[in-house]
């Protein structure tokens, strides 16, 4: 097996498939949501529509959520008017139904009884900004800047017809290993990956992976722009955790290089093995089994 | 090629068959292992957490230094991490049950920094530590001498880490239980044992900590 051919399989087994009881579950899960929504806000002037992931065709298996805008008309005041009033309606709606823990834009929604489950399905409340529902403001919770200009179709295109989004997830996947809990948004990763592979769509999936660890390894500072909107500078995103980006690329990079680049196994140490990755039930299961299977385990302690 | 170059050359072997996503770098002059450790059982990687280990230059004398560096376990005595970042993987009197007398660096990962990560793991979800937790500082030592004495009695654990941390330990000397018989008729046994297993340097540490603790304030 070539690394190319690894690559592509590990985005296979990444792949949700339409046809997947997994997706039916998530579609069906989606349009409970927005079932609710249209009911809580009838006759309101307002769209539901898919954005994130599921719009701009990077979603993976190893982490994914499924993004319902949720836009009200310009003069449409029955959510409330301001940002702040329209984000709240929108919670308490949701609330009715869900546990909704609130993000800075998003609501995200969680279910269940003893143990709380992510539903997979977050929530964007937001005002258009003119006639033409492009352009968006989203209230922004806890931020001192309450709101962001934003546009999901400029957002969804830049990245769905980029070229690169078979790297894009790898690259997500990448961070969900790399980078776990590091607090790197999506579209900014995204973003960069876009620009830095501007010059290298033609190239294979390893050789543009590389280059992109390499400019995260080598660059001194990271820029990106907001394509909707100049005034949102996306750098700061990124350089504030640019010696933990910097130090992941470097030791991927490493990894790999262990066995070189052509072979197979340097990248199966990166992204894991095919088929070797054990589900959530079996990961819960032994967690759960632990302090059994460890027989004498350390005990920690503080110097202080 | 100096012993310390021969101990790194021997760490990068080592971590390439069994922790190929981990690496080593050498900067003016001190050795670091960086890169993404996988918190394993039975086999299984369960998460995986982006850390830097220093080997000191009295490795394996000293035990390395480990911080995870993406900032998911809180800085704080609480989740086991000093002020500085390091992760207080045991007391240090305590390492000897977790490493064999001839340790490798391998034995590093795979028992102390892979029960921490495991233990994070299982609190993250259970709020408990699967293994128990010591006590912050000098409780924590004396809890530990406590389990090993088998006594509560802390002037007992004083003396007996007086002697701990000579260089040999003498069987006429009045026993650390406070018998008043020599040790050879008494505890010697324990005393010898746990000498060879807790350095009489470590011993010393916390002789030094505990009888400041019990010494009256000026």
């Amino acid at each position: 097996m070539t690394v190319n051919e690894y690559l592509k399989a590990v985005l296979k087994s990444q792949t949700i498939a339409s046809e997947s009881a997994e997706y039916k579950e998530l579609t069906a899960k989606a349009d409970e949501v927005k079932g609710i929504l249209k009911k809580a806000f009838e006759g309101a002037a307002f769209t539901t529509k898919y954005g994130g992931s599921r719009a701009k065709h990077t979603m993976i298996r190893e982490s994914y959520d499924l993004d319902i805008v949720c836009y009200f008309e310009r003069d449409e005041n029955q959510a409330g008017e301001t940002l702040a009033e329209i984000y709240e309606s929108v919670k308490v709606a949701l609330s009715e139904h869900y546990y909704v823990d609130p993000k800075t834009s998003a609501l995200r929604l969680e279910e269940g009884n003893q143990h709380v489950i992510y539903t997979h399905v977050d929530v964007v409340p937001g005002r258009f900004i003119d006639e033409t529902k492009t352009d968006t403001y989203l209230y922004q919770n806890g931020s001192d800047k309450q709101r962001l200009k934003t546009n999901t179709k400029v957002h969804v295109e830049c990245i769905r017809d980029s070229g690169v989004t078979d790297t894009i997830k790898l690259l997500k996947l990448w961070r969900e290993k790399w980078l776990r809990d590091v607090h790197v948004k999506t579209f900014v990763l995204e973003l960069l990956a876009v620009k830095v592979l501007t010059d290298h769509k033609t190239e294979c999936l390893e050789n543009q992976l590389v280059k992109f660890w390499e400019t995260l390894r080598d660059e001194k500072t990271l820029c990106v722009v907001d394509p909707a909107n100049s005034n949102n500078d996306l750098s700061e995103a990124l350089n504030s955790i640019k010696s933990t980006l910097q130090y992941s690329a470097d030791n991927t990079l490493r990894t790999i290089d262990v066995y070189g680049r052509e072979t197979v196994t340097g990248w199966e140490n990166v992204f894991g093995k095919l088929d070797e990755t054990p589900s959530d039930a079996q990961k819960a299961a032994l967690i759960n089994s632990i302090p059994n299977v460890v027989t004498q385990g350390t005990k920690p302690w503080s110097f202080d | 090629m100096s012993k310390r170059q021969q101990q790194i050359r021997d760490i990068e072997v080592l971590l390439s068959e069994k922790y190929p996503t981990l690496h080593v770098a050498v900067e003016r002059g001190e050795c670091f292992i960086r890169g993404l450790f996988p918190a394993r059982l039975e086999g299984v990687e369960l998460d995986h957490y982006l850390v830097e280990i220093h080997i000191p230059r009295n490795y394996p004398k000293a035990i390395p230094l480990i911080r995870e560096i993406a900032g998911r376990i809180p800085v704080q005595p609480d989740w086991h991490v000093n002020g500085d970042g390091f992760l207080c993987l045991c007391v240090p009197d305590e390492e000897w049950k977790y490493l064999p007398p001839k340790w490798t660096i391998l034995d590093f990962l795979n028992s102390p920094v892979n029960h921490f990560f495991l233990s994070h793991i299982y609190r993250k979800i259970y709020k408990i530590y699967p293994f128990g937790e010591r006590s912050h500082g000098l409780a924590g030592i004396i809890e530990y001498y406590s389990e090993e004495l088998e006594t509560q009695d802390i002037q007992v654990i004083l003396q007996f880490l007086k002697y701990l941390s000579k260089d040999k330990p003498k069987g006429h000397w009045l026993c650390y239980c406070g018998s008043n018989k020599p040790m050879l008729e008494c505890h010697f046994a324990k005393m010898t044992e746990m000498h060879e297993k807790v350095s009489p340097a470590k011993a010393r540490l916390s002789f030094k900590r505990l009888n400041t603790y019990l010494s009256p304030k000026k």
